[in-house]
């Protein structure tokens, strides 16, 4: 079930100005906005990032064994109204190799069709084992 | 949107129970968090009381001023001698013990008319947008455990919940535990004078759970949350702003009770159907029916009459995504593009031709000759 009267276009014009994720740094020029959603790659408030307003976000985060935890949202139509249900996650143990857990990351957020424009954040992920 | 969408009620184990309530028309209205934000800047004034410094502070003196000559500003001076009192400033906003600036008064205008049309739109705007998860979300509240949103629990879970301990249980189960959590770690110690005036803490808020009052047991559920951290119990036929859209902010985390939740079209009606209970009232629809900008301009209507992309490989800038510009200068097919004469001008190397021309310069021809000699 997904609500007609909400997209992600009105969403990101909602919390665009207020959300409880956004952290303001710097003055002037180097004023910058960041995001502490969890389904933010760069960690940035911006519409292509948001992790709450697209439909499709993807999250990588690092886990408590040493590995990752790559964490993506599932049908909208489907699991839009649902929070307990909405999200896929995927481990990859600390013993996978670095350029094996990097190319399954990939694998799950670009190659598959899901977020390809997201590819390129995901390589600067601080994240990923080194 | 072919089918009405439905929402599943869950028992008190947080596990849908089978069965399920179409969703109130009131959970489609338009989200307007610009008419939200004013609504509740004019009713959060409301319950304000009125406070101002007393008529006569500042005042309590005979003082005069001295009048010129005497080597002193002409501000009021405090009359008489044998104290530091006397011959000192007074009455003015720049004196010590002097009356403030511009006195408050009790009569200032503490309260805002805020019309009942504005005030309706605000509070379904505020109910539309405690369904939308991200906006709550938004808002800081923790649902990632919710099953749903918007999240009904059954009225069997109600029935016999009295105690507060059975409360909290229930809000474990619903998931909507971790929301109070971060209520209670967020209690701080409020800044400033409040401390004194009854406002020693501040805190977030956590969960509203709406009931129906017409239940008999609504009057044991509000007894059972009230004294955890942040929830709060309202009435569904009597919902106020000031809960709903917390500082202006939509996306309130609600809980209903079955009950509530299905009073929801009487007490709102439709866009069709007015409202049971209040007089002459429809409630408001959106604008735009597909606020999905992407799906708009990608659809087939829309499509069929926009104009073609301007300007082709020659222009970057408003061309065809996609294409690269590619430099004149150094790419001979696109400069035979601007150009045609350019393939002429470099096989007959017209860049290099000399033209014929004499060798005369400034100061060497005759007649410069015969000036100079000249006598």
């Amino acid at each position: 079930m997904s609500n007609v009267n909400v997209s992600s276009d009105l969403l990101w014009a909602i919390t665009r100005n207020h959300s409880s994720f956004i952290v303001k740094r710097g003055v002037g020029n180097e004023r910058v906005i960041f995001s502490k959603e969890p389904l933010n790659l760069v960690n940035k408030h911006s519409r292509k990032h948001s992790g709450l307003v697209n439909e499709k976000a993807v999250g990588v985060l690092p886990n408590e064994a040493g590995g990752v935890t790559v964490i993506t949202k599932k049908s909208h139509e489907k699991y839009g109204t649902k929070p307990a249900s909405l999200y896929n996650t995927v481990t990859f143990s600390k013993n996978k190799s670095q350029r094996k857990t990097y190319y399954a990351v990939v694998n799950t957020v670009a190659k598959k069709h899901y977020r390809a424009d997201l590819r390129q954040a995901c390589s600067l992920l601080p994240y990923l084992p080194q | 949107m072919t089918t009405r969408p439905t929402v599943s009620i869950h028992g008190a184990d947080g596990i849908p129970s089978g069965t399920t309530a179409t969703l109130p028309a009131v959970f489609k209205s338009p989200i307007r968090p610009d008419i939200v934000q004013q609504v509740h800047t004019g009713m959060a004034k409301n319950k304000r009381q009125p406070y101002a410094v007393s008529e006569k502070a500042g005042h309590q003196t005979s003082a005069e001023s001295w009048g010129t000559g005497r080597a002193v500003a002409r501000i009021p001076r405090v009359s008489g001698g044998g104290t530091h009192r006397a011959g000192q400033a007074a009455f003015g906003n720049q004196c010590r013990s002097g009356r403030m600036f511009a006195p408050t008064k009790v009569w200032r205008k503490w309260h805002v008319k805020v019309n009942q049309g504005q005030r309706r739109f605000a509070t379904t705007s505020a109910l539309a947008a405690s369904s939308v998860a991200p906006l709550v979300q938004a808002r800081g509240h923790r649902i990632s455990s919710v099953p749903e949103l918007p999240l009904v629990i059954s009225d069997s879970a109600f029935t016999a919940l009295e105690k507060t301990k059975a409360a909290v249980a229930l809000l474990k189960s619903v998931g909507a535990y971790p929301d109070v959590v971060k209520v209670t770690k967020s209690r701080k110690l409020r800044a400033g004078k409040g401390k004194l005036r009854g406002r020693r803490h501040r805190q977030r808020r956590g969960p509203l759970i709406i009931i129906n009052p017409a239940e008999e047991s609504s009057a044991g559920v509000v007894k059972a949350f009230r004294n955890i951290p942040g929830v709060e119990t309202a009435p569904v036929t009597a919902l106020n702003l000031l809960q709903l859209a917390p500082g202006g902010h939509l996306g309130r985390f609600i809980i209903w009770t079955e009950s509530a939740f299905n009073a929801l079209n009487t007490i709102y009606g439709t866009t069709t159907t007015p409202s049971a209970l209040k007089k002459n009232y429809l409630l408001p629809s959106n604008v735009v029916s597909n606020s999905d900008i992407g799906r708009l301009i990608n659809s087939a209507e829309v499509q069929a009459v926009v104009r073609p992309a301007k300007g082709g490989a020659r222009q970057k800038k408003g061309g065809k995504a996609g294409v690269l510009k590619k430099n004149p200068l150094k790419n001979k097919q696109i400069l035979l593009r601007l150009n045609p004469y350019a393939k002429t001008f470099s096989a007959q190397k017209m860049g290099s031709i000399k033209e014929p021309g004499t060798k005369e310069r400034p100061g060497n021809g005759e007649t410069f000759k015969a000036i100079i000699t000249t006598d």
